[in-house]
């Protein structure tokens, strides 16, 4: 396991100031600009229809005015788009750092971006989301559902969104032994259009059968959506693997519990594991796992 | 269908065109000011063709900036257009977007690019290497943003069409260049196949624990892909440990009869480690009893992303 810098947990803020502080601001002063810019040439040309009857020429104060408005505008366009991009490379940086588990400096990162408002509210949202993770990963899952609970009110999504956000909810209310709130979060979940296909609804709900000592409703979930979880989850099926490894374990399948702690382990290294789910720590004292040879990681 | 040379034949005659009417509009843009600003006493000083025609530009480029904004906007769209196959729409969509005159160049070069994107999704590699080196011809900052994505794409669509010279020509100016996550795992992939097709197992061994961390952030076939890759190397170098590691993994990460399918290199290492999978057969045989049917396969990752933690 890659240890985690006790500075990265001391650099996150609250959370209530992370998410007041990112609020984008209200009202784009380019859009005022441009009006001002459209308004200034329907004078202009007023004022120029009208000279051709009388003897002025277009006053050069206007046109000066007019002009620096337009140009104004196009500059404050540009550099608006360069901010846009500037904090789409720092959200990018953010999530590398975070998949290559860099977690202080993903850490800093996200915290410097969530404390000054945001350009926009979609990348507002995937910020809080890595930040989530970076949450989650320091041990602080009582902020992982504040965050999950204020997008969910407060923030339009999609419905795949949506159902990533409650995903993380429930798994974080699991990790907080809040067994009745996950419960109903899972319900809703269940409700979701995109449940049946879901493996992420599929490993949290296995995660409540074990935590709750349904074994058998666990093993059968596993099965049920074993091809799903293989091809959806990547590595991450390792987590599927010795939550099942601890369900049959705990069933008396030693044989199977065996086999299904090599799957993981082959996956994913067991302090990992261990990390995620306190659960299965039990499980390396009777079972070995599969330890990768020599140049190899 | 559009095919790649009338496409760029059209994109060239565009870009020709946007850069006469944008030298034309600024001289015209010139020329009102000198006349809206010129003496009182003058013709053009009291004609309402200095300010109205200002005006005009002026609106005119607010248009086309505006336009080309909402062009750009649907553009974000068709890589997933694509990625879910829905290659007639993507196509409709393009095609229109490379007919209708812009002033700006990007969201041409833009549509090049993802039409060299929809001919890779195709599988028509000829047509996806012209488009991309029509991309990567250009010198707009659109193309230089774009380059490393086509010239990626370029290098995949020429493996699998056979040139690896090209290939290596592609790969080769990507080295030294600074890519993104994503960046780095198409290169590793393209790296891995290109070296076993020419042979070059010790350089696909070289820094095995980076290739083999940066593999576990791929999605499940890509990364059983990768690993295969580095299977079939080990086991050709006598690297039996390494060999059966890998070979495992592949085996968890996606269904062995489909993958065996698409590289049947594999099976051999797995038949000759004997990595029959018994075990594994075994759980989710037995699992599956429990639970009905096993689902059938499909994958998506925002549904099927794990809960962070």
């Amino acid at each position: 396991m890659e240890p985690t810098s006790p500075h990265a947990m001391a650099l996150i803020p609250p959370v209530d100031h992370l998410i007041a502080a990112s609020q984008p601001r209200q009202g784009d002063p380019l859009q005022w600009l441009v009006g001002a810019t459209m308004a200034g040439m329907l004078v202009l040309l007023v004022v120029s229809s009208l000279s051709s009857d009388q003897s002025g020429a277009m006053p050069a104060v206007l046109l000066a005015i007019v002009l620096g408005l337009f140009l104004s505008s196009f500059m404050m366009r540009s550099a608006r788009f360069r901010r846009i991009r500037r904090e789409h490379a720092m959200l990018e940086a953010a999530e590398e750092m975070i998949q290559l588990r860099q977690w202080p400096q993903g850490t800093a990162i996200l915290c410097g971006v969530l404390s000054r408002p945001m350009l926009s509210q979609q990348a507002r949202v995937q910020a809080m989301m890595y930040m989530t993770t970076v949450l989650a990963r320091v041990g602080r899952f009582e902020d992982v559902v504040t965050i999950h609970e204020y997008l969910l009110a407060t923030v339009p999504m999609t419905e795949p969104s949506i159902h990533a956000v409650r995903l993380g909810r429930a798994m974080a209310m699991l990790r907080e032994d809040r067994l009745f709130d996950a419960d109903r979060a899972i319900s809703e979940l269940r409700r979701s259009p995109v449940a049946e296909e879901s493996s992420g609804l599929a490993l949290v709900e296995i995660y409540r059968d074990v935590k709750t000592g349904h074994h058998a409703e666990a093993i059968a979930e596993f099965g049920r959506m074993f091809t799903r979880l293989r091809d959806q989850l990547g590595h991450r099926a390792a987590d599927a693997w010795i939550l099942v490894a601890k369900a049959l374990h705990v069933s008396g399948r030693a044989a199977e519990a065996n086999a299904a702690v090599t799957s993981a382990t082959l996956l994913s290294p067991p302090a990992e594991l261990c990390r995620r789910y306190p659960e299965v720590t039990d499980l390396f004292a009777t079972y070995k796992a599969a330890a990768p040879p020599a140049g190899v990681v | 269908m559009l095919s790649a040379q009338v496409a760029i034949v059209r994109f060239r005659r565009d870009v020709l065109i946007s850069r006469l009417a944008g030298v034309l509009l600024l001289a015209l843009a010139v020329a009102a000011i000198v006349a809206g600003a010129g003496d009182e006493q003058s013709g053009w000083g009291r004609s309402i063709t200095g300010g109205g025609l200002l005006a005009a530009l002026m609106a005119f480029f607010l248009y086309q900036g505006y336009r080309d904004l909402q062009s750009s906007r649907r553009a974000a769209d068709w890589p997933a257009m694509i990625a879910t196959g829905r290659f007639e729409q993507a196509e409709r969509q393009i095609d229109l977007s490379l007919r209708t005159f812009s002033l700006y160049r990007r969201v041409k070069v833009l549509s090049l690019h993802n039409l060299a994107l929809l001919r890779h999704a195709q599988q028509r590699w000829d047509e996806a290497a012209i488009l991309c080196r029509a991309v990567l011809d250009q010198q707009v900052p659109m193309a230089r943003a774009l380059a490393k994505p086509s010239r990626l794409l370029l290098a995949d669509s020429l493996l699998q069409g056979g040139d690896l010279g090209g290939v290596y020509d592609s790969l080769a100016r990507l080295y030294d260049q600074r890519l993104s996550l994503a960046e780095a795992m198409t290169l590793l992939q393209l790296q891995l196949d290109y070296s076993w097709r020419v042979g070059a197992c010790e350089a696909m061994l070289a820094g095995l624990p980076a290739k083999v961390q940066l593999s576990e952030l791929m999605p499940s076939a890509s990364a059983a892909r990768a690993q295969a890759f580095l299977a079939l190397a080990a086991h050709r170098l006598g690297r039996a440990d390494q060999a059966s590691w890998l070979g495992r993994r592949v085996k968890l990460l996606v269904d062995p009869d489909r993958f065996a399918g698409e590289m049947p290199g594999i099976v051999e290492v797995w038949k000759q480690l004997a990595l029959d999978g018994a075990a594994t057969a075994a759980i989710t045989g037995t699992t599956a009893a429990d639970g009905g049917a096993a689902a059938a396969g499909g994958s998506s990752n925002t549904v099927g992303g794990s809960p962070g933690l």
